[in-house]
């Protein structure tokens, strides 16, 4: 088999890879710091004179 | 908004690589690892749109000392760094074949490291300094004086001697392969503004939370 083409392989492999670890870190750290806004907020809500 | 950008970064991204793999043709000097070339210029160009934005960011954090400015700054560097880090790791695969070796301390590959590791300077400036305005500034005062190497990667072809390069100074394409070359670089755009407001939308949730954080009560 041509060396070429693992050295390709590995270089559009390690691209998609890295795009897709960067998104799902991403999504993950977005739901994370939402849930502590929400809930901050419904705290805030809830009694007002705290906040 | 960002749904319809997913989708459309989605549909351009299969796209590119049906054109890269299909409509491309193979080089015929250096074969099918040519097809390397595709995001890795298309990267590259990323990475300079990026770092070009932590200076603007930077310098208008300084005028400004308005926020955004400074986010836009810290979310550019993290892409730069990022995209850079893929030019850095697809090149040498495509040299080991072409050159025979991985790395060479070439006039482009060196001043890419530099710029690079630069930027990295400047993320852990962010990360470990205290959170505040001084880290900011100080930040923003890097991220000013990192992008003077960046025009040095550009125009290293042509600021050393052609001896000194493995870099070709000029490229000439096949039609189809320009065509793929442009249609990744557009690729590449969309995939940038996504991947940029997905960050700058989660860095105004924190800054949301700290806000709140400062708020509620102990």
């Amino acid at each position: 088999m041509d060396p070429g083409l693992t050295y390709l392989a590995i270089a559009y492999g390690a691209f998609f890879v890295g795009l897709a670890g960067y998104l799902y870190r991403i999504v993950c750290r977005h739901a994370e710091l939402q849930a502590s806004v929400d809930a901050l907020e419904a705290r805030a809500a809830a009694s007002p004179d705290e906040v | 908004m960002t749904r319809s950008l997913c989708l459309i970064v989605t549909i351009a991204m299969l796209g590119a690589v049906a054109a890269v793999f299909l409509y491309a043709p193979t080089e015929k000097q250096m074969g099918d690892v040519q097809r390397i070339f595709y995001f890795h210029v298309a990267s590259a160009l990323s990475a300079g749109v990026a770092y070009f934005l932590v200076f603007l960011g930077s310098v208008q954090y300084l005028r400004t000392r308005h926020d955004r400015w400074d986010r836009l700054a810290a979310v550019s560097a993290e892409l730069g760094v990022l995209y850079s880090a893929f030019v850095l790791f697809s090149g040498p695969l495509w040299a080991r074949p072409i050159w025979g070796v991985f790395w060479r301390w070439e006039p482009r590959l060196t001043t890419m490291l530099i710029t690079f590791a630069i930027y990295v300077a400047y993320l852990m400036v962010r990360s470990y300094g205290e959170p505040g305005e001084r880290t900011r500034r100080f930040a923003a005062v890097v991220g000013i004086v990192a992008f003077v190497n960046v025009p040095l990667v550009h125009f290293s072809i042509n600021m050393w001697a052609a001896e000194q390069q493995l870099h070709p100074q000029q490229v000439e394409l096949d039609p189809a392969m320009l065509h793929t070359k442009y249609f990744c670089y557009f690729t590449f755009a969309c995939l940038f503004v996504l991947l940029m407001r997905l960050r700058l939308n989660q860095e105004r949730l924190a800054a949301r939370l700290q806000a709140l954080l400062r708020l509620a009560p102990r």
